[in-house]
């Protein structure tokens, strides 16, 4: 297969994947886009040789994962995302936890994501994210400490 | 999470993404950087500045050239490690070793800067994760990153000096004593590498000491770099990826200066870069030390919350994901004479313990730690009790299960009693995955000994092993969870499932509570037949105890017997 053709290929095959793990840690469409393409140039450039389908997406993942946290570095404190209106919204129930999610730091988002999107372990995302599988093990504890206050915040003020 | 699933299911990218995606070209090559940093640095005429590191200071403030950018592990005379240029200048030759160096320009002028050569012992493959808990009543809040950049003395320290670039994703916090001062600042940065190891370092600070480490590295290296005594030491392993491993790096350093204790620990796929990370942490700090004046515990919220007040946030549910209450009706509680309200279950029907926020299981004797005003607090019916005294929630109501001939409250025998023998009635089973459960039993209760603090090996076939390192407090620090037992024994037995190769105890008073300096005593074990016989001393004492088995590992266990 040429390499154009390849490329075609893997952005077919991950393009969603990864343009959601970014949204997800990012929050802005723009920004995600540029973080996928950025992924995408890497592949390019580095053109490795994966071992099979599960290397090749973690491969991608990590990169993608690495961009956006090069994004957010640029941005330092953004402390919260948005809901995006640009995609369906869930139910009134499921939207509050949607924006409870984006409330997360950015750190947690991703382990989030990883984990409860994307099915991953904690030592899978800790290799993806450049963690120890107990960091991702805190995030994923803080973020769902955070969310159940978050929604029983919202219910106490509804 | 199903509506987090849902609405990212909806989530897809747009035709333009997938148009740009593409048409993406191969990108140009890029220059290696260091090519260019060499490249850069062969250019230029160096001018040093002074460092306070290197074996001695110039005499009269001399100043000299460096024609050469000093390769890896130079020798170099004994000059201060950056001088200003001074045509004509001469170095004086000298036993010191340099690790390379680094440039910083700014406004047009070129700083070029020694790194220290530091010896590492080698400790093996094993991988550590230093977590470490702040003193009881200290405070502590996340730091920012810009004020993880003011702690080390910048923007420009962090990045030109430390070189901890942007790269890094860097978090921390600090913690104060309860009376505003300064107790210590930890640092975490991560930099993901593609199908490599991670880039990671890990920075501690505290005032007055070495920060808490459980970690004995007995290959570890001690030397004098500008009058500070460094001690160093790497491990270096694989780690798998896939089918595959790479290799991780770790170097770490630990000293004093002045007030403060360091610690520093980089990880790298490349263990030249981790040894130039170390070495540019050690310069900086003897050369600059740390701003800790900088941080400000405003907004610090006390560290373990349990402590503010012994009568409100007991027994508050834990959030637990199961989220049921089971076995636990509190008018049971009530009519067998415990005071409602002040012990109440968690979600696991656990109980709290007011003092030490630890869990408790329901029925089951908890004796607990010093008040902090001469005598201790029950924590399970919230009593006050003289010191000394053996108190458990037995005495707040029911009395206590009778103790039949040759057998511990526990149910538990009694050390000389032959049931020993019996197979499996000593000590919890054990499978071999991990460090096996230490049993401490004295005539009036039982305790499984708290391990923090192991390293341990497992077999995971096919000739490969998993090496785990865990490491805990310090036994002071552990004072609201450790294991208590109160008796009137001259001994209590320390039962193993499987008998150690190596066995060793030591203990501290429990004056020492919190004083990790404090030196410990030894206390003595004997073999008899069944485990381990630990004499013990009169008083309220913090026993540890370590036990090895050859080729797996070992472990350390703490648990804190009163004795009448």
């Amino acid at each position: 297969m040429d390499r154009s053709n390849r490329l075609e290929e893997l952005v077919t095959k991950y393009e969603n994947t990864l343009f959601r793990a970014a949204l997800a840690i990012l929050g802005d469409v723009q920004e995600a886009e540029d973080a996928v393409q950025n992924t995408f140039l890497r592949y390019l450039e580095k053109r490795p040789e994966f071992r099979d389908g599960d290397h090749e997406r973690a491969w991608l993942l990590k990169v993608t994962a690495n961009g956006c946290k090069s994004v957010l570095r640029v941005w330092k404190r953004r402390p919260t995302v948005e809901l995006l209106d640009v995609y369906p919204a869930p139910d009134d129930g499921g939207r509050e936890l949607m924006e409870a999610i984006l409330a997360l730091p950015a750190s947690q988002r991703a382990a989030v994501h990883l984990h409860y999107y994307e099915g991953y372990t904690s030592e899978e995302i800790g290799r993806i994210l450049g963690q120890r599988p107990g960091t991702v093990r805190s995030h994923l504890s803080r973020a769902r400490d955070a969310l159940r206050r978050y929604l029983s915040d919202e219910e106490g003020e509804g | 999470m199903r509506q987090y699933k849902e609405y990212m299911d909806g989530v897809k990218a747009s035709d333009t993404l997938h148009r740009r995606l593409t048409e993406l070209k191969e990108p140009g090559k890029r220059p290696v950087p260091w090519k260019a940093c060499g490249a850069m640095a062969a250019a230029l005429i160096l001018i040093c500045a002074l460092g306070a590191w290197a074996s001695g200071r110039l005499p009269g403030g001399g100043s000299y050239q460096l024609a050469l950018v000093p390769g890896p592990e130079l020798e170099i005379g004994g000059q201060a490690d950056i001088a200003l240029e001074t045509p004509g200048g001469s170095l004086e030759p000298a036993p010191h070793i340099f690790a390379g160096s680094y440039d910083v320009t700014r406004d047009g002028v070129t700083a070029h800067y020694i790194l220290p050569y530091i010896e590492y012992g080698g400790t093996g493959g094993a991988e550590t994760d230093l977590d470490w808990d702040v003193p009881p009543g200290s405070v502590k809040r996340d730091l920012t990153g810009e004020e993880i950049a003011a702690l080390m003395g910048g923007e420009d320290a962090v990045s030109a000096h430390l070189g901890w670039g942007v790269e890094y994703v860097l978090t921390g916090w600090a913690a104060w004593y309860g009376d505003g001062s300064f107790w210590g600042a930890y640092i975490n940065g991560v930099m993901p590498n593609y199908g490599a190891a991670p880039r990671e370092l890990e920075f501690a600070v505290t005032s007055g000491q070495l920060p808490p480490t459980c970690i004995a590295y007995p290959g570890s290296v001690e030397q004098n770099i500008s009058g500070v005594v460094v001690t160093a030491d790497k491990s270096d392993r694989e780690e798998p990826w896939g089918s595959s491993a790479y290799g991780v790096h770790e170097r770490r350093v630990s000293f004093m200066k002045g007030d403060y204790g360091y610690r520093f620990e980089f990880s790298s796929g490349d263990p030249e870069l981790a040894e130039e990370l170390v070495s540019r942490l050690v310069r900086w700090v003897i050369d600059s030390g740390v701003a800790v004046d900088q941080l400000s515990s405003d907004g610090a919220e006390l560290a373990h919350p349990w402590e503010a007040d012994p009568s409100t946030g007991v027994g508050e549910p834990n959030w637990n994901d199961s989220g049921e209450t089971s076995g636990y009706d509190p008018g049971e509680l009530a009519d067998r004479g415990y005071t409602p309200g002040k012990a109440v279950p968690e979600a696991d029907s656990f109980l709290t313990c007011r003092t030490c926020g630890g869990g408790i299981p329901d029925k089951t004797g908890h004796y607990c730690k010093p008040d902090g005003s001469g005598g201790y607090v029950c924590g399970f019916c919230g009593e006050v009790f003289p010191v000394g005294k053996v108190h458990s929630h037995e005495m707040c109501g029911d009395p206590p299960a009778p103790v039949e001939s040759g057998e511990t409250a526990c149910g538990y025998p009694l050390a000389d009693d032959p049931r020993w023998n019996d197979a499996g009635s000593a000590a919890p089973e054990w499978d071999g995955s991990a460090p096996p459960v230490l049993r401490v039993v004295c005539t009036e209760g039982c305790a499984d000994g708290k391990s923090g603090n192991y390293e341990w090996s497992r077999d995971l076939g096919g000739g490969e092993t998993a090496t785990t390192t865990a490491c805990g407090l310090h036994p002071l620090d552990s004072q609201r969870d450790v294991p208590t037992l109160a008796t009137g024994d001259g001994t209590a037995l320390l039962s193993f499932p499987e008998r150690p190769d190596q066995v060793q105890a030591v203990c501290w008073p429990d004056s020492e509570w919190g004083n990790t300096a404090a030196a410990s005593r030894s206390a003595g074990t004997a073999w008899n037949g069944q485990g381990y016989a630990l004499t013990l001393k009169d008083g309220g004492w913090i026993y540890e105890i370590a036990a090895g088995w050859e080729g797996r590992g070992g472990a350390r266990y703490v648990f804190y017997i009163i004795k009448d």
